[in-house]
């Protein structure tokens, strides 16, 4: 897996593990000699399993064949984080092509298979599949860290209204509080804003409250 | 300059229908229609004088068995213009070798749509040129309940895509969508019938092909459903089917094709007469057999008006070749290399013919990549 930040390199390519999920016959056996051939670790699936190996990188599937159903199947599969998927297409008509979209297919491939623009595709879906991932990922952090500084503002809201302190203050409390308890800014702001929220809840429960 | 192999003698061309297929009735029909074709065509002189020679090998059933035989006319035949094959998968199979052996392939049965290949002509109808029609016939009562029943292959998911949307749109509903298998068991069947049994469809759209066709009217034949009106309608069955079952099991079936065997016109009754005085009064004719008849008029017309025997030279005059064919006139559109056909609907009557009920005044024009078809545009050629 290359770093971040690194320039995708041809090298990865080397050891890939593709699932090639066609049926046995010709066409299968010309394309699993490819993909050995340029390095890879191929294994044909037929039919579509139920539930997908967790050792595999990248996945080729056919899409127009009888079974349908099993590529619906794998659709229900695939999350965020499932490998690229190539699809194998003969047809482009609509009802073929509704289904590569719902592969969310990072490359496509002409049936018959012909070895040339087999490297290029497998490139370029690996490629778009680590982007892909490495968006995932840093929309994550970015989730957890602004979820993270509201909580602050939302604890340091709380110390100046219900405890009469100066904003200013706010952050060296919090902050002393969390080297105290040997714990993060964070937790201590979580636990002032769930203490807060409990004592607002017995405040509230007796008729007629302070306010 | 892509030569098409003609040498002063004979104008080599390949037939590539299958005996053994799922589909060998229709396939036979179209055969013949080709072999009568080509013996007109001869009869008048063939191409300026040159005249065409048929050459045909044994096809299995298996569509990789098409790319074999379409090898081997090209190959050890010496031939560059074939017409043929039938269901989207043999088509499929034989493209590749006509476009690596610069050959020329007329295709002439309905299909799904969604393809272009410069050595392809098509001339069966579009989705456009059959669906639309069929299933503004469906709409005429509000509210049709319509439940698909098709052989499970491109040519039924995506032909019940466009149906469904049709459907919807005139405000109708799809009750129910099976798939079976080619050949499946008479029980699949029976399971299907029971669903349509308890769903109570106003119309059956099946897209099953060849011989499961029989055995699905056979079926549907013994259900409360059909006493009490339901029918079936279908784009791929024809008179070959109609041939193998008696008016019991097809009576009030529709379809949607641009020939019925029962037309009365000149070149229609023409075309009949021909193929009973040649294959004898046995052979079913189909809509096919009269695309795979007009095509290789087509094809002569373009090829008696070119320059040269070249590819180039050939498609540049097909561009503007047109043919009186039994249906009516039809002339191929030269950007998606389909054809203006006249839509009809039959309905099969007593004596277990199609009765033409509708039609078209003009020809429609194709439209093979259309993906939302709707009832008000359907163009037709008022010039």
């Amino acid at each position: 897996m290359p770093k971040a930040s690194g320039k995708p390199k041809i090298s990865d390519l080397k050891g890939t593990r593709v699932l090639v999920l066609l049926p046995p016959g010709r066409e299968a056996e010309g394309l699993m000699t490819h993909l050995i051939r340029i390095g890879c670790l191929p294994r044909l699936y037929w039919p579509i399993p139920q539930t997908l190996p967790d050792d595999i990188d990248v996945i080729i599937v056919t899409v127009d064949s009888d079974a349908r159903a099993d590529v619906r199947g794998l659709i229900g599969q695939l999350t965020d984080l499932s490998p690229p998927v190539i699809v194998l297409v003969g047809y482009e008509d609509p009802s073929t092509l509704q289904l590569v979209l719902e592969l969310r297919a990072a490359a496509v491939i002409e049936r018959p298979v012909k070895p040339f623009g087999l490297l290029t595709n497998l490139m370029i879906s690996r490629d778009v599949w680590q982007r892909r991932r490495r968006n995932i990922e840093r929309i994550v952090e970015a989730e957890n860290r602004h979820l993270a500084l509201s909580t602050v503002e939302v604890a340091k809201i709380i110390l100046c209204h219900v405890h009469r302190m100066e904003m200013s203050q706010t952050h060296r409390y919090l902050q002393k509080a969390a080297m105290d308890s040997r714990t993060s800014i964070e937790k201590v702001a979580e636990r002032i804003i769930a203490e807060n929220a409990s004592q607002a809840q017995t405040a509230k429960s007796p008729p007629g409250g302070r306010d | 300059m892509l030569r098409l192999n003609t040498h002063r003698e004979g104008w080599p061309v390949g037939l590539l229908f299958s005996g053994q297929s799922q589909t060998a009735a229709v396939e036979h029909a179209q055969a013949c229609a080709t072999l009568l074709a080509i013996d007109e065509v001869n009869a008048a002189g063939g191409i300026n004088g040159v005249p065409l020679v048929p050459r045909q090998v044994d096809i299995g059933p298996q569509p990789d068995d098409y790319r074999l035989a379409a090898e081997k006319l090209c190959d050890e035949q010496d031939v560059r213009v074939l017409f043929g094959t039938h269901m989207s998968n043999s088509r499929k199979a034989v493209l590749p070798l006509m476009e690596s052996r610069q050959a020329l392939l007329f295709y002439p049965t309905l299909y799904e749509g969604f393809e272009f290949s410069q050595n392809c002509i098509y001339t069966g109808a579009a989705p456009n040129q059959n669906s639309v029609q069929l299933a503004r016939h469906m709409l005429r009562e509000p509210g049709s309940r319509v439940f698909f029943i098709g052989n499970n292959y491109v040519f039924a998911h995506e032909s019940n895509r466009i149906m469904r949307d049709l459907i919807e749109q005139g405000e109708g509903s799809v009750v129910g969508e099976d798939y079976l298998p080619f050949h499946a068991p008479d029980a699949d069947l029976a399971d299907v019938m029971a669903r349509v049994d308890h769903l109570r469809p106003d119309f059956i759209y099946s897209t099953v092909v060849g011989s499961d066709t029989i055995r699905l009217h056979e079926a549907f034949a013994r259900t409360r459903a059909r006493t009490e009106g339901a029918l079936i309608t279908s784009l791929a069955t024809n008179e070959a089917d109609l041939s193998q079952m008696s008016a019991d099991l097809s009576e009030g079936f529709l379809a949607a094709a641009p020939w019925f065997a029962t037309l009365k016109n000149p070149e229609s009754l023409a075309f009949l007469q021909g193929m009973r005085a040649r294959f004898g009064p046995q052979v079913p004719v189909t809509s096919g057999a009269e695309a795979a008849y007009f095509q290789v008029h087509l094809f002569a017309v373009a090829a008696r008006e070119a320059a040269e025997a070249t590819l180039e030279a050939v498609l540049d005059r097909l561009g503007t070749a047109c043919f009186d064919a039994p249906e009516g006139r039809v002339k191929l559109d030269a950007v998606t290399h389909h054809t203006w056909l006249w839509p009809r609907i039959g309905r099969v009557n007593s004596d277990n013919g199609f009765e033409v009920i509708e039609e078209e005044k003009n020809p429609v024009k194709p439209e093979p990549y259309m993906v939302q078809h709707s009832f008000g545009d359907v163009m037709t050629d008022n010039a």
